[in-house]
């Protein structure tokens, strides 16, 4: 894979989170962002995905405690 | 995706996912058959049994190839090919996680975000339908060496358990 390719997944990726922290309605965290949960399209199109662990923060917040440490391997 | 008339309730608000009928998703994956398996679940590796035995006279070899954290892949009648998460039945855990990803990813669009094409609640199964992925996860091309070695550790011991 040639480095505009990785660089393109890189921003892709942090495009991604961008909108979820702080562009789409809700905001939201993610709790597993990993490798194996980014999806590569046709194009090599970086997609956020499994959202089964992701908290929505409400109204103004911007931290949450999520007190117990999550994640799968 | 016609015949979605029905959306799911969430609390006072109506989520705006299509849901499928069980029919339709077991056409598309033709009755989850072991062929068009693609992993186990979000836990731990997975892996796609490409060809179920190979025998050759003496010994019986199992191929595993590393694929992605989706159960099955399918194509829907109109021809479009989708990744299909499919609950297992007796996972508490995995209750929550599929209703927080309904709840989260419905809401949700942009092209860095896998785009989920409905659900289905039915009799037992909860099931979760995306957009098909072609080219996989992305730790296939990080650690692509190192699940290759454990693709021939694997290769092994199934080798040694069936001669």
């Amino acid at each position: 894979m040639d480095w505009s390719k990785r660089f393109q997944i890189i921003s892709g990726i942090a495009k991604g989170l961008l909108y979820l922290h702080h562009d789409s309605r809700l905001r939201i965290i993610h709790r597993d962002i990993k490798a194996s949960n980014i999806l590569l399209d046709n194009n090599m199109n970086p997609k956020i995905s499994d959202f089964g662990l992701a908290r929505m923060l409400v109204g103004d917040h911007t931290k949450a405690n999520t007190k117990r440490v999550v994640g799968t391997q | 995706m016609d015949q979605m008339p029905h959306t799911i309730k969430h609390g006072k608000k109506d989520i705006d996912l299509p849901t499928l009928d069980l029919s339709t998703i077991d056409n598309a994956t033709r009755s989850f058959s072991v062929n068009n398996i693609l992993g186990e679940g979000g836990y731990g590796p997975v892996y796609k049994v490409t060809s179920l035995y190979l025998t050759n006279g003496t010994h019986s070899i199992i191929y595993f190839e590393y694929l992605s954290t989706f159960n099955h892949w399918g194509v829907l009648a109109n021809g479009q090919e989708i990744a299909v998460k499919r609950l297992s039945k007796n996972s508490g855990q995995g209750l929550d996680e599929f209703r927080n990803e309904v709840v989260l990813i419905a809401n949700l669009q942009h092209r860095n975000l896998v785009k989920i094409l409905g659900c289905c609640v039915q009799e037992e199964e909860r099931i979760l339908i995306y957009e098909f992925m072609p080219n996989r996860s992305l730790d296939l091309y990080i650690f692509g060496l190192r699940l290759l070695l454990r693709f021939f550790c694997t290769l092994i011991s199934a080798k040694i358990i069936l001669t």
